[in-house]
């Protein structure tokens, strides 16, 4: 659990952090989302004593984080930031190997680690593992940077902007990744964003912020339907509130039972959100969706009646 | 290369060994001057005088500049960054021969005022290449390099230094190359060197002594420069 | 030689060391470290002043102690030693800290230099600085300093506006063919490794036999002693600084900027007046300024080859170890190379605005 009380930072007469409370509880994916300026980076970077805050405090599991060194704070917690930030001088290998390293793991133990995170991550460990970070495309680069934050199994993740410099495609790929990774180990994620799709897209909960202060802290849902700032409605609202609210939303939780379906129905898989099965309704032409299960077998219909229920 | 750091030692050598015997040559060519060989000391062992001036001011040099170049890149050392700024302003202005010149009324005749003037000179490039390499390491390497827990000191040494060693070595070549010419000018101030024999040559009216000395220092500056591509290959020192 | 200042009866005999103490310098002297001590709380502008004044107040004060210890001697001579030239560098420093820190540029650094100058004019016609060594030799020497210092300019001169022409246009070359730019700039460079002492002494005999070929460069007044070699040498070593900021001013406009203007319909000469020569001027200025400092110097070493300047006062003084006279040489050297630099600067400062 992370706790921000009463926090103000300002650096020369610029003031980043205006007294924030919040509170990201243990196991979230917590979003700092706002604009440039908001604050959110500042607020990230005062977790892992990067800054240091003029007043008030942060406390991790209700211990303040000024209590510790900074160094051995940090080797527990990870840290992923845009840009990536790969040592250019390291190989993939000794990148990710960076922490367990200054916390003095023996060589067999770092290497496991290494082919394990690799493999998680999706590269593969032969051909990567001696590679430099010049000789890697943005994606595996990214990768490469969130296998090095979890090298030494933090339980925080700290991620600043991280798919901020990747073209969609790729930052999308990142994206799915990185919600299997949080629902497979139960870290708590705090990601600092300005997007607001992928917050809705990754976040359990989303804390809105601006000019220094919290606006808005909830699920992704309680801030889609009950702003309580109209700069919040306006940043969640941003012209397709219905189909953020689909997104939201699993197709299973609206789908009925598969009775007598029409033939030719579009079919969507067990995963997909009321927004997938609007997409290929429109797309074939028809009025509702064949929702499959895991196995690929008709599990249920999902009608164009039902969406107005998400 | 490789061939870029060998050819000019070899002339280097070469000229050192056959100088000793080339007074019939250069009898020759002069055949106005009555002693057509520097014979005062040993060509060997003024360039060995040479090489010790080259050899002792660099080694200050580079611990200076690049001990100062470190400080003055440090969070929160603008004050020492601005003392070098200053101190590489004033002495990029004023020319080396004026330096040693000044030193003489200070420390006298001798080694002791080239010393003194190539110690200053070879620490410029240094201390420029240093902060210069050091202020280009990427500021999210250095953001990570912090976030993954690294002491100042292991972000100095584990990723600062090593990222800023081709400069900060292309610097070193830069100050090599600067030491051997400063250190011919030493001789004006009675420093025994290869400009010895210039000095000696201009002084006496002896062409031959002053093509001998500088055939030797100009092929020692290029062996140097050779010798120092080694280390930090790709940039010249003579790159502008 | 140690202690703050040095006196010697006449020229001729050896100077002997004066501390501190001996001077009844102090009345001078304290305020001048009061002041000096003071810029450390003062804002920048009020510190630069008082380093100055400082400064001033150090010069003032030897001469007074000279004027005093020298009792009614006319020959007898105050020259400063080790104290007094550490004093007076650390003054120089922390004037230049604090005009830093008062985010002074090069214009106002330039003006306050000047202004300091004009402090110094003031004091020698006042008389105060009459029995500072260094005075001495200059009063006494007032004809040759004025001949070295027409003629290190002229030196500078004759080897700097040619070079600035031929680098131009080599650097010009090298932008223009990309192809032969390794080889341009690679040559020039290579040159800049030769010593220049080695290079001045190599360039008399080559001078020598074109004189005795050719009679009327003799009666011109080409030799291979004198200021031929020199000049010469020193315009070899200026290719290379201004050709590289030619070569840079011309890659300095940033390439969108360059395809923008073409895709506006420039034509090759108007992109080349309107976009890449404005954009590039402050750097070429820049080569201009390094190639400038470099000719002041590297004509001092000249004088080893026989051309005039400030040079050949410095060596008469290292061949008479006349300290006096080594520094009446060197000294106007650096103060030339950095006025020179400082005004170049400003200009920089002001193009690239």
């Amino acid at each position: 659990m992370i706790r921000f009380e009463g926090v103000e930072k300002s650096f020369g007469a610029a003031r980043a952090l205006d007294g924030l409370d919040l509170v990201v509880p243990e196991g979230a994916f917590a979003v700092l989302l706002g604009g440039s300026g908001a604050g959110k980076s500042t607020a990230l970077r005062l977790v892992n004593r990067l800054i240091e805050p003029d007043a008030g405090r942060v406390l991790l599991r209700g211990r303040d984080v000024a209590a510790e060194a900074a160094p051995a704070l940090r080797r527990r917690i990870g840290y992923v930031i845009q840009g990536i930030g790969l040592f250019p001088h390291w190989s993939v290998a000794r990148n990710i190997g960076a922490v367990p390293r200054l916390l003095g793991w023996d060589d067999r133990r770092i290497a496991a680690r290494v082919e394990e995170l690799l493999a998680l991550l999706r590269l593969d460990p032969a051909e990567y593992r001696d590679r430099m970070p010049a000789e890697l495309s943005g994606g595996q680069a990214q990768r490469v940077g969130v296998a090095r934050a979890l090298a030494a199994d933090p339980d925080i993740l700290l991620m600043d902007e991280p798919f901020g410099a990747l073209d969609a495609v790729t930052r999308q790929a990142l994206q799915a990744e990185l919600r299997h990774l949080h629902a497979a180990t139960g870290k708590t994620i705090l990601m600092v964003s300005h997007d607001v799709e992928e917050a809705l897209a990754l976040a359990t909960r989303i804390a809105v912020m601006a000019e220094g202060r919290l606006l808005q802290e909830g699920s992704p849902r309680e801030l889609l339907d009950s702003p309580a700032d109209p700069r919040v409605r306006d940043l969640m609202d941003g012209g397709a509130l219905g189909m953020r609210r689909l997104s939201l939303v699993p197709a299973a939780s609206l789908a009925r039972p598969d009775g007598a379906a029409p033939e030719g129905l579009p079919r969507i898989p067990a995963g997909a959100t009321a927004r997938d099965a609007l997409e290929a309704m429109l797309a074939a032409r028809a009025d509702a969706a064949l929702l499959e299960d895991a196995t690929g077998v008709p599990a249920g219909v999902v009608a164009l009646a039902d969406l107005l229920r998400a | 290369m490789r061939a870029g750091a060998v050819v000019p030692l070899a002339l280097f050598a070469a000229a050192l060994l056959l100088l000793p015997a080339a007074g019939p040559v250069f009898g020759a060519l002069f055949p106005e001057v009555a002693e057509p060989l520097y014979r005062r000391e040993a060509f060997a062992a003024l360039a060995l005088n040479h090489a010790g001036l080259v050899l002792f001011s660099l080694l200050p040099a580079a611990a200076i500049g690049i001990g100062l170049g470190i400080a003055a890149t440090r969070p929160g050392a603008a004050e020492t960054r601005a003392v070098a700024d200053a101190l590489v302003g004033f002495a990029q202005a004023v020319p080396p021969v004026a330096v040693i010149a000044i030193a003489v009324p200070a420390v006298g005749f001798g080694a002791a005022p080239a010393l003194l003037a190539l110690v200053c000179y070879a620490t410029l490039p240094v201390l420029r290449a240093t902060t210069g390499a050091l202020a280009t390491v990427a500021p999210e390497v250095l953001d990570a390099a912090r976030g993954a827990g690294m002491t100042p000191r292991q972000v100095l040494f584990q990723v600062e230094l090593p990222l800023a060693a081709p400069p900060i070595l292309a610097g070193l070549r830069v100050a090599a190359v600067l030491a051997v010419a400063t250190a011919a000018v030493g001789a004006v101030a009675g420093a025994s060197c290869l400009g010895t024999p210039i000095i000696a040559g201009l002084v006496n009216g002896n062409p031959a002594w002053v093509v001998q000395g500088a055939l030797l220092a100009g092929l020692m500056a290029f062996a140097v420069d050779g010798l120092l591509g080694l280390l930090a290959p790709g940039v010249s020192a003579s790159s502008p | 030689m140690a202690g703050f200042a040095v006196l010697a009866p006449n020229r001729i005999v050896p100077p002997r060391a004066v501390a501190l103490m001996d001077a009844d310098a102090f009345a001078w002297l304290l305020p001048a470290a009061a002041a000096a001590l003071g810029a450390a709380f003062l804002s920048g502008r009020a510190a630069a002043l008082a380093c100055g004044a400082a400064l001033a107040g150090l010069l003032a004060g030897l001469g007074a102690t000279g004027a005093a210890l020298a009792g009614g001697s006319t020959v007898a001579r105050l020259g400063p030693a080790a104290g007094a030239w550490v004093a007076a560098a650390a003054l120089l420093l922390a004037a230049r800290l604090a005009l830093g820190r008062a985010g002074a540029g090069a214009v106002a650094r330039a003006l306050a230099a000047a202004g300091f100058a004009a402090a110094l004019a003031a004091l020698l016609a006042a008389g105060l600085l009459d029995h500072v060594s260094l005075v001495r030799e200059a009063v006494a020497r007032g004809p040759e300093v004025r001949a070295a210092l027409a003629a290190h300019l002229g030196l500078s001169a004759a080897a700097l506006l040619p070079a600035l022409a031929i680098g131009a246009a080599l650097g010009a070359a090298a932008f223009a063919r990309p192809g032969a730019a390794p080889a341009i700039i690679g040559g020039l460079a290579a040159l800049q490794v030769i010593p220049a002492i080695a290079l001045f002494a190599l360039l008399i005999e080559p001078f020598a036999a074109l004189s005795r070929a050719v009679p009327l460069l003799r009666e011109v007044g080409l030799r291979g002693i004198g200021a031929a070699p020199a000049v010469f040498g020193v315009f070899l070593y200026l290719l290379l600084p201004v050709a590289a900021a030619t070569r840079a001013a011309l890659g300095a406009a940033p390439a969108a900027a360059v395809d923008a203007a073409r895709g506006m319909g420039f034509t090759p000469a108007q992109a080349l007046l309107r976009v890449r020569l404005p954009l590039g001027a402050p750097v070429f200025l820049g080569g201009v300024r390094t190639a400038s400092v470099q000719a002041v110097g590297l004509v001092t070493l000249g004088a080893l080859v026989g051309a005039g300047g400030f040079g050949v006062l410095m060596f008469q003084g290292l061949g008479q170890f006349a300290p006096d006279l080594i520094l009446l040489g060197a000294l106007p050297v650096a103060a030339l190379a950095l006025v020179l630099d400082a005004a170049l600067r400003a200009a920089e400062e002001g193009l690239a605005r």
